[in-house]
């Protein structure tokens, strides 16, 4: 009898603890990357080595890092995210965000989440303690902070909303329908996007951070979409629709370019190298000098990298 | 009440309207399957060949070109998309935009598979069929071919056709209609015909006739039909002869009596004749009754009326008949030899047998000349007797021997009423043999006599 008691315990909390993953050492520097058609992370080293891949139960479509050791998972299709502490691969609370999370940005251990169907952005703790909302424009998406305002891109209005950090409305700037791709470049505001309509976006925005003034244009075809900054302060751009990256310098002259993956959506800098993640061809690569060094195959669908670098 | 003719017209009609009907879904649906089918094949061929062309990279403004310049020479439509938008490019995002290809094809064409398919396509705002080739470069989707026509077209082709189609198959629907009432008429016309001549029949038109001379059922029945009609013929023939036989008969006796009759009456008969006379009229009264008598019993006869079979000791009802007709023997010293086996045992009716061997003795009595012998006499077999009753006679020719059972028929008819018979005395022993499932079987010679045997079941082993 005492056996079974034991028995039913241990199937109770095994029911009812939360999912854990391999855990990620802290010492470790990674770029990991989110793959949402096969539903995986892979933790990958500066070698382009997989260290660790965790299968996900959840269709989750994005995630961030809110410390070094906290990361926070979220879905569109997904009412809870999730926050794992990566030391230990267990996850240590969950925020109900409800239905519709489209981008979750983090800035000094402010958690900020955009929701696509309520057209809100939220603020959370660290705990997953909602402290602040505000409406937004049409299905708010990409989000960046200068540490005064943070700028969120309303992917299916014609404008963008700035907000103070906590969630105050400051002003609307005029940008096109399914913009997405945010830099901060001095005091200028660099913006992608797929392009409106069936016409293919072909540039990035140059915008005055202070006004919401369009400076100029940088032609990056085509659908420009993320910029990372290179160890050499050089930005680069992935735009999805031609597979390009561009190397820009930072006064938004086109440097280099160069064809890598199929249908990329994302590139970070990891160390001396920029990383791609090719959603279609599922694989990642690492360039060195506008030239792949390395390629290495992941999880099916590979849509966002996050790096961490610790040492 | 519909005619049998109509209501199977009916029913084949509809067989056949129902089978037509059936092909022509059938067909149509066939042809076009086979239609889309081919068009899907030259369509496939159109875009493996443009696809071949494709060097790889990006694709240029000339291969779009290309495309569109095929676009001339061909009856389908073909065009190159490179625009990641409509190649569903942007998918893990919302985008709100109809891309061509959705992301399932997407994700088969970047396999380097081609995409065939049938259905609704909101781009085009209608039911089209697509050949969707991939261009692809390394691993990523720089365009593709994209091949269609609509499926209305297609069906309008094909329904130029079916109107075609309907026309024809209407046009047979008459013809088969036409040819199935034909047929039917001529299947049926002869029971048409069986009717109205069963109908004369009816209406006592004996001689009436079906002419029909196919051999199928129709025609058996037919056949049978004027067999049946031959056979009520010559029934009602026998029964006006035998009605007639039977009046004249009747007549002759009566017109005797009432002629004596008349005779008293005005007393024309000199006193010394009467007794004469009265003689007459009693032997003709007898006539008839014994006539009558003889009728009655044929009547009975044929009415089957009910038997009493007992066993019977022949040689005992021999000697009780021989009994009775040697009154009418010794007027003509006839003498009778009998060799009756005296074991023979009879499984037959007492009054019906006697009536049988009455009226074949008499008759052998009448025919014998005087003093002469008749001989009695039975052969068994294994589970019948023979009995044979020989005289010694006029005999009778070869060519009455046949019709000597029937009613009132007679050797030598100027005899007949000279011999004192009926005529119905053969006819009824034959009857009753008959009836005891016995035989009757004649053998003469002119001039030496006659032989008479009748057969008739002996009563077997479980009696003993």
């Amino acid at each position: 009898m005492k056996k079974l008691y034991i028995l039913l315990l241990l199937c109770i909390i095994g029911g009812c603890s939360e999912a854990s993953f391999p855990a990620i050492p802290s010492d470790t520097d990674f770029v990991a990357s989110l793959n949402t058609l096969g539903g995986s992370i892979d933790f990958i080293s500066k070698e382009a080595e997989i260290l660790e891949t965790w299968e996900l139960e959840e269709a989750y479509t994005g995630f961030t890092l809110v410390t070094d050791d906290l990361l926070l998972v979220y879905g569109y299709g997904v009412e809870k995210a999730a926050l794992i502490e990566l030391s230990t691969g267990k996850q240590i609370a969950s925020i109900t965000v409800g239905e519709g999370t489209t981008y979750a940005y983090v800035y000094e251990e402010k958690i900020y989440i955009a929701n696509g169907q309520s057209n809100t952005v939220s603020l959370y703790n660290t705990k997953g303690k909602k402290l602040q909302t505000s409406s937004t424009g049409n299905y708010p998406m990409a989000m960046i902070s200068d540490g005064s305002n943070i700028f969120v891109v309303n992917f299916k209005d014609e404008f963008l909303s700035v907000l103070t950090m906590d969630l105050e409305q400051v002003d609307e700037w005029m940008i096109p329908t399914s913009s997405h791709g945010l830099f901060l470049q001095d005091n200028e505001l660099w913006l992608g996007g797929h392009g409106a309509g069936s016409s293919p976006n072909r540039t990035i925005k140059r915008i005055n951070i202070k006004t919401g003034e369009l400076i100029g244009e940088i032609e990056a075809p085509l659908m420009p979409i993320n910029m990372a900054r290179a160890p050499n302060r050089h930005i680069f751009s992935v735009s999805h629709g031609s597979s390009m990256v561009y190397e820009i310098s930072e006064t938004g002259e086109v440097l280099n370019s160069m064809k890598v993956g199929a249908n990329p959506f994302w590139i970070s800098s990891f160390g001396d190298n920029m990383v791609l993640a090719g959603y279609d061809d599922h694989q990642l690569y690492f360039i060195q000098s506008n030239e792949i060094i390395k390629e290495i195959q992941v999880g099916k669908g590979p849509f966002q990298l996050i790096v961490r670098e610790v040492k | 009440m519909k005619k049998l003719s109509v209501k199977i017209w009916m029913l084949l009609l509809l067989f056949i309207a129902i089978t037509i009907v059936f092909l022509v879904i059938f067909t149509n649906f066939l042809y076009e399957e086979l239609y889309v089918e081919d068009k899907e094949t030259s369509m496939v061929e159109i875009a493996e060949n443009l696809q071949k062309t494709y060097k790889g990279g990006a694709v240029t403004n000339e291969f779009i070109k290309q495309t569109e310049d095929f676009n001339r020479f061909s009856d389908v439509e073909v065009f190159t998309v490179r625009n990641p938008r409509e190649l569903s490019a942007c998918l893990p995002f919302d985008v709100d935009y109809e891309t061509l290809i959705g992301h399932e094809e997407r994700a088969q064409l970047i396999e380097g598979e081609a995409v065939i398919k049938r259905g609704y396509e909101k781009r085009f705002n209608r039911e089209v069929v697509s050949v969707i080739y991939p261009l692809v470069d390394e691993n990523r989707l720089e365009g593709i071919i994209y091949v269609y026509v609509p499926l209305t077209k297609m069906t309008e082709m094909a329904s130029k056709d079916v109107i075609f189609l309907l026309i024809t198959v209407s046009f047979l629907l008459l013809i088969m209609a036409w040819a199935s009432l034909k047929t039917l008429q001529k299947v049926l016309v002869p029971l048409d015909k069986l009717k109205l001549a069963a109908n004369e029949m009816t209406a006592g038109k004996y001689e009436t006739r079906v002419d029909i001379k196919s051999s199928d059922e129709i025609g058996e029945l037919a056949k049978t039909f004027n067999l049946m009609a031959t056979s009520i013929q010559e029934e009602d023939e026998k029964k006006r002869d035998f009605l007639s036989i039977v009046s004249h008969e009747l007549r002759t006796p009566i017109s005797y009596i009432k002629g004596y009759g008349e005779a008293f009456e005005q007393e024309l008969v000199p006193e010394e004749k009467n007794k004469e006379i009265y003689t007459l009229i009693v032997q003709e009264a007898n006539r008839m009754q014994k006539l009558t008598n003889d009728l009655l019993t044929l009547a009975r006869s044929e009415q089957h009326q009910e038997m009493d079979i007992t066993p019977l000791v022949l040689s005992e009802v021999v000697r009780e008949v021989l009994q009775l007709v040697k009154t009418l023997a010794d007027k003509k010293q006839i003498s009778f030899t009998v060799t009756i086996d005296e074991e023979t045992i009879l499984r037959a009716d007492e009054q019906m047998t006697k009536q049988i061997l009455i009226n074949i003795l008499e008759n052998a009595i009448h025919y014998s000349p005087v003093s002469s012998t008749i001989e009695i006499g039975n052969e068994m077999t294994m589970s019948e007797t023979t009995i044979f009753i020989k005289d010694q006679g006029c005999g009778i020719a070869q060519e009455h021997l046949a019709h000597i059972t029937e009613r009132f028929y007679r050797v030598n008819k100027a005899r007949s009423r000279i011999d004192g018979g009926t005529g119905l005395g053969l006819s009824i022993a034959s009857q009753l043999i008959e009836m005891q499932k016995g035989k009757l079987v004649f053998t003469s010679q002119v001039e030496k006599g006659t032989t008479v045997y009748i057969t008739l079941p002996t009563w077997g082993d479980s009696f003993l």
